[in-house]
């Protein structure tokens, strides 16, 4: 589903990623670990689309097709999806309104035809109880005051009203408390399927408990350095990002 | 790198707009030779059949106006204007006293319907019964709703039949709230204004349906110099929408109009405008020069005036609508949506003079440039010494789409009373790229994610629009926008 | 031509009885005044006598005069003191641990009050005795500030100076002395035209306080002029503190320009003064310039303080942060005028501005016109401004904690300066500043409606 080969990217002519390579087939979830500044939200905001970062040289091929070359609202439509790290507040824009012309946007990219208000409300209704976020919040400006634990989870709730076929989640447990933390794997969980990937980016291995990783990769200065089972996620714990670099450079 | 460019190009798109109301009505019309001088306005007051009393008004006025000097504070800049060169009447040609729309000449009404105003009372505007009176040039070619509205009480007419049939209200509050010397423009206005519209709203009713005025400028090198009076006895309430268009033209034509409101007490007036005048084109060339006095007053204890105005059009928008709060506890308000795209310039904002005790005001002040458009906005807040308890809350945000762009905040506060509390706020920023990358990481085009943050930004303002206006300025918006965005 | 004689040709006549005297009066001292024989100088001198005759002084419909009318000033005669009076009854107070006094009685140097000779790496020197050794070395400094905010006093000042200081901290340079510049009156109707041109050379940091004082009772008209320039990655603080007698008229101004990463912090207090207009005109030319604008103002009786700013943003990447905030007493009366202007190519700028003024008094008035001219589209700015008077809430608070009216008054009072006041590194200015505002505050009248929220 998604091929990512060597893959360089800088911002403001620094360079970040230093020739990534990973290979997501479709039913895995990958986990993106690394201390800070090794390139793990670069990863997601470059696969996203993101202008400030530039790519300078591999690929990244994605359903068939060259990622890189499609602007990021045709990677949304087709089925790439990114929970940010860091939701941006929209005043003024009401979140179903906004949360409505997407998926519009999405079924009219895919030859369905749009969902009327009715139909739409009762879905993304359903949603919201499925995410336990209250109503009322599909009613306030797209995360405007809304409390980093609520953004988080309108994001989730956007992950499932839109069912990705890639969902690339940026630090979605950081800031969340224990209780979140759970509705927001449980969100995650209940999209996992054998026709969608998933790539979780994160800094700690707490999210992992709760969503069990087919693979865990580590990143450090923008390469992979080591990948693994899950297993490699419980080592990192015990031992530190430092235990993995060592390890990385005597390999 | 690329990207950038792609992004200024979008930009350059988006601000660039087709003006759809720009056709011409090609109509028989009966114009006056341009120039001015105190045989015009002999002319133009004979042609109305006026009283006396309004001839005199009008030369003083004009005198008045030769005195005075064109006001160079406002941030805009264009070439002065050779009043000499300007028509100061045209009607277009039809039978005298209407009884019925039959009698209207059917490319007035052609132009209307083209428009989307109904003249014809069996059709509604965006599904609501509006009663309209429709402004053609120099007259009023026809007013809907006349009899329902009668019924209740309230009088809805143009100002000139007002003249005739009410003379004393005409005159004891024309130029009540802004005197013929109160500035440049709304002097030249009193000496020549052609036509209005005219409401008397009487004690305790509550208007039937919302009011409007469609104002049309059809005839070329003519000026529009129209007067709106509304007064709203105690305890009424009214609410009036105004609406403007003018067909695409090289040269650039002047409208200079006044708009005055009276609230007594307890009455609530809500005036709403959206301004579509045509803007000029992408390079400048052309549009309607909008130099416009509106002022309301407050006069009775509690009573409210509520100014909302979506500016999208004009070449120059030059308009302060005021609120001066003379009756204790009395509320006024502004909102406002200003939009200048290509080479459009706007000098707006308002008044809020605190008279009376316990009187509230806000103010909320959403400015969009795009293109090379200037968007100022000017206010003051002034709080008098025996104002007491006063309150006053603005904001005034502006949002900037390009990088020939401007975006100016001139706020004046003058507080002379202690009790006061005054907070102003004022933000400049460009539309963010974290928001519109948001948008289009959850599929939305780069139009669609602007024309939407756009709205979202304007949101405050829109819900004081009555709801089938505000549905048809966010429309508005987001045809101004296509271009900018494109 | 023959320079010491042909001083300019007297302007056209003018018979503006306001601007009259101060033509006549340059027809007595002009060739006296320093620099007459530099071309470069006398020609500058010459430019701003002839737009002082020809422009006068502004009215109220000068939109950057409207709020501060200047019947009081131009209804009297100043003139320059002939002798100085060698010692005066009055000394101003001194502030405790400053090392470095210099010290102007009536717009004239009087040399050093203490501290020995100029910091390390600083260099002192009068204007005319600069003029004197390099005619050349002032003229990319002196006379610049010829374009922002440039109105009849500051062109007084420009033709008619008669000394001032450059004060030259030298690159690299890093001061921690306090250099104190301090202005007595203490002659009836004087007219005081103090000069200072500060040059901070890259990389230098330095700290400077302007302080004005005068004998009570004694009326007098300052004009000043401070040019200030900050090379690549200086650093200066400037503290302006006012506490002339409120019979004084003092418009002071104060142009910078400042180069790439070079940062400005400016304090203004004012607690003195009949009528005061402090022009501050920051110029962020190149990238990386930052200035910070803290203002401070208690007035009471009479007084009227116009505080006018301008920051100009003309390069990218610039920072500017102002915060002025004030309390009037009585009949006095403030005005606030922050202008901030983004150029077209001043990408990346964030300017931030807020003024709160505190009405104590029914009779007394702030007039506040915070503005914002943008040019360039990726900007943060904003600014606010509140007028209001204390927290009836707050006061309550501190009642029912056992705090009587006044005492819970003057806390509140205290604690909404202090926000600016803090701002203050220096210990021993903070400390001086803040002994100015309680002894002003202590001349507050007792509040007008004491009792009514009981």
């Amino acid at each position: 589903m998604l091929t990512v080969n060597n893959l360089c990217a800088s911002i403001e002519d620094k360079p970040i990623l230093n020739g990534l390579s990973l290979e997501v087939k479709a039913g895995e979830v990958h986990a993106v670990m690394g201390p800070n500044g090794s390139g793990k939200s670069t990863l997601a905001n470059v696969l996203a689309g993101r202008d400030q970062y530039e790519v300078t040289a591999g690929t990244v091929t994605f359903k068939g097709q060259d990622l890189l070359e499609l602007e990021p609202e045709i990677r949304a439509r087709e089925g790439l999806f990114l929970a940010f790290q860091y939701p941006v507040e929209i005043p003024g824009v009401s979140n179903v309104h906004m949360l409505k012309a997407a998926l519009n946007a999405m079924r009219t990219h895919r030859g369905e035809k749009e969902l009327d208000a009715v139909n739409f409300l009762k879905l993304v209704k359903q949603k919201a109880e499925l995410v336990g976020m209250k109503q009322e919040f599909l009613y306030r400006a797209v995360n405007e005051g809304f409390s980093g634990g609520e953004k988080k989870r309108n994001e989730v709730l956007q992950m499932s009203l839109f069912e990705p076929t890639l969902s690339v989640l940026d630090e979605t447990d950081s800031g969340l408390d224990i209780d979140a933390l759970k509705i927001v794997a449980q969100g995650i969980n209940s999209l996992r399927s054998p026709q969608r990937a998933m790539l979780v980016v994160t800094h700690y291995q707490r999210l992992l408990d709760y969503i069990a990783p087919d693979f865990v990769h580590v990143l450090a200065h923008g390469k992979i350095i080591r990948s693994g089972g899950k297993e490699l996620a419980v080592e990192l714990e015990e031992h530190g990002y430092g235990w993995i670099e060592e390890h990385a450079c005597t390999a | 790198m690329n990207e950038q460019i792609d992004t200024e190009e979008h930009l350059e798109s988006l601000t660039q707009r087709e003006y759809k109301e720009g056709f011409v009505t090609d109509i028989d019309a009966d114009t006056l030779p341009p120039g001015l001088d105190e045989g015009i306005i002999h002319t133009i007051s004979t042609r109305k059949e006026e009283p006396q009393f309004l001839l005199d008004w009008r030369l003083s006025a004009y005198r008045n106006w030769l005195k005075m000097e064109e006001p160079e504070w406002p941030h805009l800049h264009y070439p002065k204007i050779d009043f000499q060169e300007i028509s100061y009447f045209s009607a277009p040609k039809q039978k005298k006293l209407l009884d019925s729309l039959d009698e209207v000449d059917p490319k007035l009404l052609e132009t209307y319907e083209k428009l989307g105003i109904p003249l014809d009372e069996q059709k509604a505007l965006a599904g609501v019964k509006v009663a309209v009176d429709a402004v053609f040039d120099s007259v009023s070619v026809a007013t809907t709703f006349k009899e329902t509205l009668a019924e209740a009480g309230v009088i809805f007419c143009p100002l000139s039949e007002a003249v005739t049939d009410y003379p004393e209200l005409v005159q004891k509050y024309l130029g009540s709230v802004v005197p013929p010397g109160d500035n440049y423009y709304a002097a030249l206005n009193s000496a020549v204004y052609s036509e209005g519209s005219f409401v008397y709203v009487p004690k305790g009713v509550r208007c039937p349906m919302e009011l409007s005025t469609y104002f049309r400028i059809n005839a070329m090198n003519t000026g529009q110099f129209e007067r709106t009076l509304i007064v709203a006895d105690e305890d009424s309430y009214v609410s009036y929408l105004e609406g403007c268009t003018a067909p695409m033209r090289d040269e650039n034509q002047l409208h200079a109009a006044v708009v005055e409101l009276v609230a007594m007490k307890g009455a609530e007036i809500k005036y709403s405008t959206v301004q579509n005048w045509y803007p000029g084109d992408e390079n400048g060339k052309g549009g309607i020069y909008n130099f416009v006095t509106k002022r309301g007053v407050c006069k009775g204890e509690g009573s409210k005036i509520s100014w909302t105005q979506v500016e999208t059009g004009s070449a120059i928008t030059w308009k302060y609508p005021s609120v001066v709060l003379e009756g204790d506890s009395s509320v006024g308000e502004f909102y406002s949506v200003a939009l200048t795209g290509n080479y459009q310039q706007a000098d707006t904002g308002t008044k809020m003079v605190h008279v009376g005790k316990n009187a509230r005001s806000t103010i909320i002040s959403k400015g969009i440039s795009a293109g090379h458009g200037q968007n100022s906005y000017r206010g003051l807040v002034k709080i008098l010494k025996g104002a007491e308890n006063a309150r006053n809350y603005s904001q005034c945000d502006s949002l900037l789409m390009g990088d020939k762009c401007g975006a100016h905040t001139f706020p004046y506060i003058e507080v002379k009373n202690p009790d006061a509390v005054v907070e102003h706020e004022a933000t400049t920023s460009k539309i963010s790229e974290d928001q519109l990358f948001y948008c289009r990481q959850r599929g939305l085009s780069e139009e669609d994610a602007v024309s939407m943050i756009v709205n979202g930004f304007c949101k405050e303002v829109f819900k004081e629009l009555p709801m089938e206006f505000a549905v048809e300025a966010q429309k508005l918006l987001s045809i101004s926008l296509e271009g900018a965005v494109g | 031509m023959d320079g010491s004689k042909s001083m300019p040709a007297q302007p056209d006549m003018h018979h503006d009885p306001q601007v009259q005297p101060y033509l006549d009066l340059h027809d007595r001292i002009g060739d006296e005044l320093p620099g007459r024989d530099i071309e470069w100088h006398s020609h500058w001198r010459r430019g701003c006598l002839q737009r002082f005759a020809d422009q006068g002084f502004p009215t109220a419909r000068d939109e950057n005069w409207r709020y501060t009318p200047l019947r009081p000033v131009l209804s009297k005669q100043f003139a320059p003191p002939q002798k100085l009076h060698a010692k005066a009854g009055w000394t101003a107070e001194r502030i405790e641990e400053v090392e470095h006094s210099l010290i102007f009685v009536d717009g004239v140097f009087q040399g050093s009050g203490s501290g020995t000779g100029s910091p390390p790496g600083i260099r002192i020197e009068s204007i005319a005795d600069v003029l004197g050794k390099d005619p050349g070395y002032l003229r990319p400094y002196l006379g610049k500030s010829s374009g922002e905010a440039v109105h009849a006093f500051s062109l007084i000042n420009n033709a008619l100076y008669s000394d001032g200081l450059l004060i030259e901290i030298g690159p690299e340079v890093k001061s921690d002395a306090l250099l104190e510049l301090l202005f007595v009156s203490q002659t009836a109707a004087a007219l005081i035209l103090p000069r200072i041109v500060v040059i901070s050379r890259s990389g230098s940091s330095a700290r400077i306080v302007e302080r004005h004082a005068g004998q009570p009772g004694i009326y007098s008209l300052t004009s000043s002029v401070g040019e200030i320039y900050l090379e690549k990655g200086a650093y200066l603080n400037y503290h302006l503190i006012e506490s002339a007698s409120d019979t004084a008229y003092q418009v002071l101004g104060n142009w910078a320009y400042l180069n790439a990463d070079s940062q400005l912090d400016f304090h203004t207090t004012t607690v003195g003064g009949a009528l005061v207009r402090n022009d501050l005109v920051i110029d962020l030319k190149e990238p990386g310039a930052e200035c910070n604008l803290f203002g401070a103002y208690c007035l009471s009786g009479r007084q009227h303080v116009d505080n006018f700013t301008t920051v100009i943003h003309s390069a990218p990447h610039c920072n500017s942060n102002e915060h002025y905030k004030g309390v009037l007493d009585q009949r006095s009366r403030a005005v606030f005028h922050g202008r901030v202007r983004v150029a077209p190519d001043a990408q990346q700028t964030d300017a931030q501005q807020a003024n709160n003024t505190l009405l104590l008094s029914s009779d007394a008035e702030i007039d506040a016109k915070p503005q914002l001219e943008i040019y360039a589209d990726d900007v943060k700015c904003s600014h606010g401004a509140t007028v209001g008077n204390l927290d009836e809430q707050a006061i309550f608070y501190l009642k029912a904690r056992g705090i009587d009216r006044d005492s819970a008054r003057s806390m509140l009072i205290r604690a909404f300066v202090d926000e600016i006041l803090n701002m203050t590194e220096a210990d021993q200015i903070r400390q001086h500043v803040k002994t100015l505002v309680d002894g002003k505050m202590s001349s507050f009248q007792k509040p007008l409606k004491s009792g009514a929220q009981t």
